[in-house]
């Protein structure tokens, strides 16, 4: 590279710099400018964290309570009274000797009466 | 709102997907001034460069989680900051509104050429040097991204080609083609 064209690169590599100095006061607003641009991020960051984090402690209470509270043994069902065939049995032979007449011969006995 | 006060001191062998809000703060400290005369250096436009080196920072930390080890945190900042002028350039918006509120420079600020130049040297060599830095700034604004990135990398920065290479994602021989094409470019306009 001959000496004046590297000359010419060093005026502008110094001119560069000295356009890019400022003072501590604009290195300082710029940072204070980042961190208002990065501020609501982290709130939103933070926002989303929460969220997420109630979203898996209410997923786990809801486990919690499917797994082990008070319906936790299988689905509810109705209970039917259970009937003994005996007791069924007797009952039916109860109302059939109550009746005068078995009631299969119910029509024969308008005949006689 | 105010701003979260700078705290700490990051390393480098920090793990960037640990880093609180404070930490980063402290690694932009440590890092600002060589991304905004970097992005400066490429965009010329001393408000551009402000928003984009705060744009990189932003980005930086919305990805910190992405950062890995192999590279040093400075070499992964001028990687996004290159992305971010790339994709502030690609804008087609920008290159509108660039054409039509573009500012004229503050005719009352002082030339960074006359202050650089020699105060001793005769007027007519600081306006040739101002001519030809000025003439230098136009070339290198119209080289594409990479040929300016690798440029100012290598220039401004005086980073080895190995380290440009790892910034700029590329191999060495790339970089070197970059910077050839750069060259010619800036030989060839300015006078």
């Amino acid at each position: 590279m001959d000496r004046l064209f590297d000359h010419d690169l060093r005026r502008f590599a110094d001119n560069v710099r000295l356009a890019a100095d400022r003072d501590d006061a604009f290195w300082h607003r710029q940072r204070e400018a980042i961190s208002l641009r990065l501020e609501p991020r982290q709130q939103r960051h933070k926002t989303l964290a929460w969220t997420a984090a109630s979203a898996v402690t209410a997923l786990l209470v809801a486990g919690f309570l499917v797994l082990f509270g008070p319906g936790a043994h299988g689905p509810s069902v109705p209970q039917v009274a259970e009937v003994d065939p005996d007791d069924q049995l007797i009952a039916e032979i109860e109302v059939a000797v109550a009746q005068e007449l078995p009631s299969a011969l119910e029509p024969a006995g308008d005949l006689f009466w | 709102m105010s701003a979260v006060p700078i705290q700490m001191t990051v390393t480098e062998d920090e793990d960037m997907a640990d880093l609180d809000f404070a930490d980063f703060n402290s690694m932009v400290r440590a890092h600002q001034k060589q991304i905004h005369r970097l992005i400066l250096a490429m965009v010329r436009d001393p408000d551009d460069a402000d928003a984009l080196t705060q744009d990189t920072f932003v980005k930086a930390f919305e990805h910190r989680k992405s950062f890995r080890k192999e590279s040093a945190i400075g070499t992964w900042l001028t990687r996004i900051a290159i992305n971010q002028v790339r994709d502030h350039e690609r804008s087609r918006r920008w290159r509108f509104w660039q054409g039509l509120v573009r500012k004229p420079r503050d005719s009352n600020a002082p030339d960074p050429v006359e202050k650089v130049a020699d105060k001793a040297a005769d007027p007519a060599r600081i306006l040739e040097a101002r001519d030809n830095t000025e003439t230098l700034w136009a070339v290198v604004a119209n080289l594409s991204v990479r040929q300016r990135a690798a440029f100012t990398l290598r220039f401004v920065e005086e980073m080895s080609l190995e380290a440009i290479a790892n910034a700029m994602g590329c191999e060495v021989g790339t970089v070197k083609s970059h910077l050839a094409r750069a060259l010619a470019t800036i030989r060839r306009e300015v006078p």
